[in-house]
Order: structure tokens, then sequence, then C-alpha cells
């Protein structure tokens, strides 16, 4: 009789069925969660240098599912929100987003949108004629944004310091509202507002088109969207970069733009007459240090900025600027 | 690839895979209806909050003339990703705030709420706010109004929020659920396929394998080593062969030491059929002959044996009880075994054949005995038959002849005691005639002397005198061509058979034949009265007993046959060539 043998367990067919099952338990703990696709979340302020993007959306160009523009007024909101990613992506001010990177923010700089050369201005009310008039006024800005060093410049022309005023913190819009009892003698803002509180009376003292006053305004966006929305952040730059010619030339098409600022198709015009946008392959050499002006000016202003608070120092150039996008929309 | 799917491994494996696939589809389901539900409730809870914290809001805030704070507040509701568009009207129904800065100043009717005016209406009207799904599955639409300043102005905030994404969101994570249970499901059963295909399949055909090698030739092997079911059956099946085994071997045992033959023929006729080692010394020949000559046995059977042995195969073969019969052996010229046959059958498994077998005894020794015996007995009952008529025959005879001379006497002195005398004559001559009849049936006719012919005519004369039934006897033939104890025991069977029928058969007359051929005699007796069967008759007295004897010592058979026409015939049939001399070693 036959003898009842062991059976044999490693056969390559109970292998290979091992195989397949513990490659199912696998896949099964490893199936990526279903992560929803989110648009990608620009925070535009109200500002001639986010235009394109708005002039896009109304073309249709930006899918609501691909990309959502979030309209933050306030500057030092946007700068909150773009740090914390409550939005992916923001406008900011050289300063600002410096200012952000130096707090931690994990930030990167994809372009260069427009640089400001008379478009942010210091208004006064009637009566105050000259800088020096400045001292012991109230004078409304928001901390820690442009406007802050537009304002302490303007100070420093008169031998003044920011010690010298009476400091107001206020958005622009406080003032155009006119619902306050005008809390501010003197405020710093931007266009459009320069515009509308110009058209009630007040005026300009100080501009960013002085020398060294340029304000350079740059689209932020936080390290996980560059990564996550790659794809939506080409198409902004893209719009971007196709936008912004066209609200130079102007035309009819700037409707829903004219009716956003607020402001008269003349009046735009001259609004872009105060703003440089450079092209694109400008754009990349700046980003790639390739030409280093946009560097020198970030670490002129690191050197104006940070303080030796024993924080960590903003990265280098070369480590927050992202020239991918530029070099792929060319 | 039949049997693999027949099989209980895959029938398992797949039963629980489909019951598994049914489940998760129920459960799947199920997931995405409650994520349905649940995203739509959480949408319309979050569309309420949110609408009645904007409406608090801008209600606070416009009435303390800070309207641009109200802005910062729908910039931050905004970001919200669920949250397209919002509104937020005076009581004009104009844009007073918006998500959207283009959409200031204008009517709410070119904004795209526009179909959303009813509801606003209604709002403003009600003062309550609410929450409605402005498109089914789409977008959810929340309407809360507010008080404008101190009087009784009534703006609306008015905010659409993506209803879509959120349910394609929950739809996502049930089916991600599901594939996950999916695939966990696929790999268990894959594993359970392996583990039933160890522990059962192969377990199970190294079982069957096992109890395919039963056999009684050969001892039984390792059986499966283990505690569960399929183990505690092999053992079983182990300990059952080894307890068959063990059984097999003492009946072949017990089958080798006897002296009698012992033989099963299974029904399968390609079978070997078993016999013990007395076949060969019993009918002297070769058992493995039989392996390729099924039938190699009925050689050593006399011929005249060969039919009824096999009609009596035929019978045991269909089941029915054939009682025990003797066949002779014809192992050399002249050298004949008789042997007594038993058989019996076992009824086959589901439908298939008997198996039949028997024992055969060799009784050629008992046959010889018994003859012996009936040869002593009859020669002791003619020597009492002979003394009995030479001597207290003929000393009646002279007790008679001088009873009748003292008659004679008696009558001539005319002596009163003559009526007496003549009595005394009467009584002594029937004395006298009882004697002799008794000496006669003692010692009949001497059979050596004069035959059997003879004998017989003088038992029919007898019969009809003792009786008053008429007997013709009829004897024809050749002459007959055996020893004297032969034709004896012929005489006394016809004998016996004769006088039954005239004691107990109530018939009116007998007829007793006889007829003998060269290796056959028959003897047949016929009367008219009631059938009479030796054969199945049981204490039926000495006489009968000693009838069978005679038949058995003969080896003649006994046939009895009723019908109207013939009457009551009782035939036996005597073989002439064979008596049972040799004994078996």
């Amino acid at each position: 009789m036959k003898t009842t043998g062991q059976h044999r367990l490693l056969t390559p067919g109970n292998l290979l069925v091992v195989a397949l099952s513990a490659g199912m338990w696998a896949a099964a703990f490893m199936l990526p969660v279903p992560v929803p696709a989110q648009p990608l979340r620009v925070a535009v302020p109200l500002w001639p240098g986010a235009e394109p993007w708005v002039m896009a959306r109304a073309e249709g160009k930006l899918r609501p599912d691909q990309i959502k523009l979030v309209e933050i007024n306030w500057t030092s909101a946007a700068m909150r929100a773009v740090g914390n990613r409550v939005v992916d992506a923001a406008i900011l001010s050289l300063e600002e987003a410096l200012l952000q990177i130096h707090q931690g923010y994990p930030l990167k700089i994809l372009m260069v949108t427009d640089v400001s050369r008379g478009a942010d201005a210091l208004l006064v009310n009637p009566g105050i004629e000259s800088l020096a008039d400045l001292r012991g006024r109230r004078i409304g800005f928001e901390p820690r944004t442009a406007g802050t060093r537009l304002l302490g410049l303007a100070l420093a022309e008169a031998g003044l310091s920011m010690a010298d005023i009476r400091h107001v913190v206020m958005n622009a819009t406080e003032l155009q509202d006119g619902g306050m009892d005008r809390p501010a003698e003197a405020v710093v803002c931007s266009e459009p507002w320069r515009q509308r509180l110009v058209a009630r009376g007040m005026r300009p003292l100080y501009d960013s088109g002085k020398k060294g006053a340029e304000v350079v305004r740059v689209l932020v966006a936080h390290v996980d969207a560059v990564a996550d929305h790659r794809d939506e952040l080409l198409v902004l730059v893209r719009a971007h970069v196709e936008g912004m010619p066209r609200l130079a030339a102007a035309g009819a098409e700037l409707e829903p733009v004219l009716r956003r600022e607020g402001v008269s198709a003349e009046e735009f015009a001259r609004i872009m007459e105060k703003m440089e946008v450079p092209a694109l392959e400008q754009n990349r050499r700046w980003l790639a240090c390739e030409d280093g002006w946009l560097e020198s000016r970030l670490e002129q202003l690191r050197a104006e900025l940070l303080p030796a608070d024993g924080l960590e120092p903003a990265r280098r150039a070369a480590d927050v600027f992202d020239p991918w996008f530029l070099e792929e929309a060319r | 690839m039949r049997r693999a799917l027949t099989s209980l491994q895959f029938k398992v494996s797949a039963s629980i895979f489909l019951m598994g696939v049914v489940l998760i589809t129920l459960s799947a389901a199920r997931m995405t209806s409650r994520a349905i539900e649940s995203r739509h409730a959480r949408v319309v809870a979050h569309a309420s909050m949110e609408g009645g914290r904007l409406a608090g809001m801008a209600q606070h805030l416009i009435r303390r003339q800070a309207p641009h704070v109200m802005d910062l507040e729908l910039s931050y509701a905004s970001a919200q990703q669920d949250l397209e568009l919002g509104l937020i009207l005076d009581d004009t129904g104009r844009v007073r705030l918006s998500t959207r800065q283009d959409l200031r100043g204008l009517p709410l009717a070119e904004t795209p709420m526009a179909e959303a005016a009813e509801l606003v209406d209604q709002a403003r009207f009600s003062m309550e706010g609410r929450v409605v799904e402005a498109e089914a599955g789409t977008k959810m639409r929340a309407v809360f109004p507010f008080r404008e300043g101190l009087n009784e102005r009534r703006g609306c905030v008015l905010l659409d929020f993506d209803l879509e994404r959120p349910l394609d969101e929950g739809m996502a994570a049930a089916l991600h659920s599901s594939m996950v249970q999916g695939l966990a499901l696929a790999g268990g059963c894959l594993v359970l396929w392996l583990l039933l295909k160890v522990v059962v399949t192969e377990r199970v055909s190294m079982l069957v394998r096992q109890v395919e090698d039963i056999s009684l030739e050969s001892d039984p092997g390792a059986p499966l080593e283990g505690a569960d079911e399929i183990s505690r059956v092999s053992q079983a099946a182990s300990r059952t062969h080894a307890r068959l085994r063990q059984s097999e071997q003492r009946l072949r045992q017990v089958a080798a030491t006897m002296r009698d033959v012992f033989w099963l023929a299974p029904a399968e006729a390609a079978q070997e059929p078993y016999v013990n080692p007395a076949y060969q010394s019993v009918l002297k020949r070769d058992p493995a002959r039989l392996a390729a000559r099924r039938w190699d046995w009925l050689h050593a059977l006399a011929r005249e044996d060969r039919r009824p042995c096999l009609e009596r195969l035929r019978r045991l073969r269909s089941g029915e009880v054939v009682p025990e019969f003797e066949a002779r052996v014809v192992s050399s010229p002249g050298q004949t075994i008789w042997l007594r046959c038993r058989g019996f059958s076992v009824p086959g498994h589901a439908g298939a054949g008997r198996m039949v077998g028997g024992i055969a005894m060799d009784v050629s020794e008992r046959k010889m005995l018994d003859r012996r015996l009936l040869d002593t007995a009859e020669k002791e009952r003619q020597r009492v038959g002979v003394d009995l008529h030479d001597d207290l025959c003929q000393r009646l005879a002279a007790v008679l002849m001088k009873t009748g001379i003292l008659q004679a006497a008696l009558e001539r002195a005319e002596s009163p005691q003559q009526a007496l005398a003549a009595e005394l004559a009467r009584d002594l001559s029937e004395a006298t005639a009882l004697s002799r009849r008794f000496a006669r049936g003692l010692a009949p006719v001497s059979i050596e002397a004069l035959g059997l012919p003879a004998a017989l005519a003088d038992l029919g004369d007898f019969i009809s005198r003792a009786f008053n039934i008429p007997c013709r006897v009829e004897c024809t033939g050749a002459e007959l061509n055996c020893g004297a104890e032969t034709a004896t025991h012929i005489f006394r069977v016809a004998q016996e058979l004769a006088n039954n029928a005239a004691k107990h058969g109530g018939c009116s007359w007998i007829e007793i034949a006889f007829e003998a051929a060269a290796h056959e005699a028959r003897l047949r007796i016929r009367h008219d009265g009631r059938p009479y069967d030796p054969q199945h008759s049981q204490g039926d007295g000495m006489g009968m007993h000693l009838v069978r004897q005679r038949l058995d010592a003969l080896g003649a058979s006994l046939g009895v046959i009723c019908d109207e026409e013939s009457g009551v015939v009782q035939e036996c049939r005597i073989s002439l060539n064979d008596t049972p001399n040799t004994p078996t070693s």
C-alpha cells in the first residue's frame, strides 16, 4: 500500500496564490484614499495686476472646478490665508512674501506680476502740504505690508520715522466707504483706491514712482499647492502672461474689469501707465536668477525688513524662486 | 477542469466569494446612500450656519456703518471650497457686497443668481432664512434676510454652495471602502482556497488513495496524522483495514487447515475464485488453473453430475436456497470420491451480482461405513430370518403335525376335547404361517441365488396376499450387474415403499417396476393412493429412515411424481458404476 506522505506546501502554484493574496491585501491597505479634487484657490486683491485672471474667468478660460479666485481686499488677510493654505496662492508684494517666508510659511515665488512705479501712494487730506507735515499726524496703513515700507521711505525722506506719527491700522476700504469719521489724516493705499480717494479730495504726497520705492508684486504659492496644482498654476501663469498686454491695450472687453475696479477706462489707462509689466522672458530671467535684479531686490528688502530676532533667516533667492512655470509658459 | 469546478475547495471558496461580493455590493449601496445623505445634510447644515452667521454679521456691521468689514467676512467665506458665490443684497435688491467685486452694484437680475429673486422676496417677507436645493444634486442655496440699519429696510444674504462635489466625494469614499473590502475579500478567498487545497483537497486525495489501496493481500499503510475529521477517517480506515486483514488471515488459516473444500466465486467473472488447499487434494486439480479457466473444476466431476451441479450454482446465483446435494469426483478411473456440497450466496452491493460460495465435504468414507452398516444389519436380519425359518418354523410345523394326529385321534374317540384340539390346530397353523412370513420378511428369497426380479416377484405376491391389494411386478432390461448387497438394498427399498403404499397410501393397486441398464437401474413404485414424499417427511419411523440410508449408500435419487393419469409414482435411479469405496486421505 502506498504510504500517505506529507503534502508539499511550497509548490510554485501555492506560492503564486500566497503572493497574489498578499498583493491583494497590500493593495487593500495601500489603496489611496480618494482625495476630492479641489480647485486651485487664488487670493486676488482689488489690484490691476490681478485683473488678467478676472478677465480670464469672465471669458470662461478659468474653469471653476480648476481655479477659484478668492477676492480678498485686505492684504494682511491674504498673507495669512496663503501662509496657512486657506488659499493656495496669492498676489503679494515682495516685502510681504519675504516677511511670510521669514515667519516660516512654506511659500514659493512663481512670477513677478507687475512692478508698481507710482500705483502705490501715500495720500493726505487737504492741509498737509509736505512730508514734514506728517509729524504727529494719524496715518492709516496695514502693518507688515508694502504700504508700511512706502510710508517708511516717505517719512525718511522728511527726516521722520514711524515713531513720529500716530499709527492707524486700517485698510483703504475703510476710508473709501466713508462710514467712519475719517480716522486717519493720511493713508497708504494702492490703485484703484488711490483713484477713488483722490476723487474724494485726498491728494498723493509720495508714491512708488520714487526711485527705490517701487513695489514689486509677485505670485506666491504654498509649497504643497505647487506640488498638488502644478497644471492649474501653469494655466494661471499663462493667463496672466496673455492677459496683461490686453489690459494695457484696453478695449470694450475690459468692462467687467472696469466695473470691478470701479474706475473709468481713462482712469484705468492711467493706472496701467504706472505699472511695469515684465515680459515673459525677463520675468523668467529674474526668477531664474539669470538677471540678478530681482535677487538683489530681495536681498535689499531682507536687509531692510528682517530684524535680527533670532528667527531662522529667510532662505536665499534660489530657494524661494521657482522659474519652472515661466519656463513652461514660454 | 470539471473535477476542479465540482470540488469542495472550489465550491466553498466560490460560495464565500460570491456571498462576500453580494454583501459588499449591498454594503456599498448602503454606504453610498448614507454618504450622500450625510454629506447632503452636512452641506445643508453648513449653508444654514454660514447664511445665518453672515446675515447676523451683515446686520451688525452695516448698522455700525462698517460694510468694509463685511467685505472681509465675505472674502473669508469665499475661501470655503464649496461656496461658489455669495451676495449681500440691499433693500432694493442690488448687490451691496459680493464675493465677486465685478457684481457690486448690479441688480440681482443681472447676476448669476437671478432666479433666486422669488426666494429673496419670500425670505424678506417672512424674515426667515431658508436653505433650498436650487438644482437637484448640484447646488444648495441659502437665503437669509437681515435688517439694514434701525429701520425696516431688509437686506438679504444669498449664498450658493456646490453640492455636486461633496456628493461625489461621499460616493468616492464609499467606492474606495468597497474596493478595499473587495480586495480584502479576494485576497481572503484566495487564502481560503489555498487552505482548503492544503487541508482538505490534498488530504482527501490521499485518503481516497488509501481507501482504494485497501486490499486483503496487503498490510495497511500509515494513516494521515492529526486529530481533524479527515485524519480520523483515515485512521479509522486503517484500523478497519487491519481488522479486515486479520479476519481474512484467520479465515485463510481456517480454510487452509480444513480437510473439506471451501470455495468462493465472486460475482464478476473477471475476478478469480478462491479455493482452499483442500481443493487440490480432493479434486486433484491445480487451483492456479482457475485464474485462467474459471470452470476448470467441472472437469473433476463425474459427467452425469456436471449439469445438476451447474443448475444448483445457477440457483444459488439467483438467490435461491439450495439444499445439500452430493456429487462425485472422478479422480482416476475406478476412483470416485463422493462430495456432499453445501452452498450459500451473498448479495452484492447496489445491484451487483451475488457472490456464491460453499463447502464440499468428502463423504466417501462415511458412505462406505453406512453401507457396511447396512450390509451388516441386512446379514444379521437374514441370519435371524434363516434361523427363524429353519428352527422355529420347522418346530411349529412338527407341532402342527402332531396336533393334527391328536385331533384325528380325539375325533375317532369322540372325545369332548376334539373341538379344543381343532382350535389348537388352527392356531398353530396361523402361528406357523406367521412365522414363515416373518422369516421370509427377514430373509426373503435369496437374491444372490435367484436374482432381484424373483425377489421382487415374491414381494408382489406377499403384498397381494397380506394386504389384499393387487400388486403387479414388472422387471425389464439387461441382466443386473451389481453385487448382492446392492440388489438387496434395492429390494429393501422396494419392500419399504410398497409396504408404505399398502399400509398408508389407501390405494387400490400397486405396481412395482424394475428396469436395469448397463450403468443405471430404475425402480418405480406406482399406486393410486395418496402421495408420499419420503424426502420431505421427518420423523416417519425407522422404515423411511432406513430407506434414506439405503438410497444414500447406493448414491441413488428418489423422485415423486403425482398426476391423475399416472397416480403416485416413486422412482429411484441407482447408478450401478460408482460405489463409495475409496475414502479421502
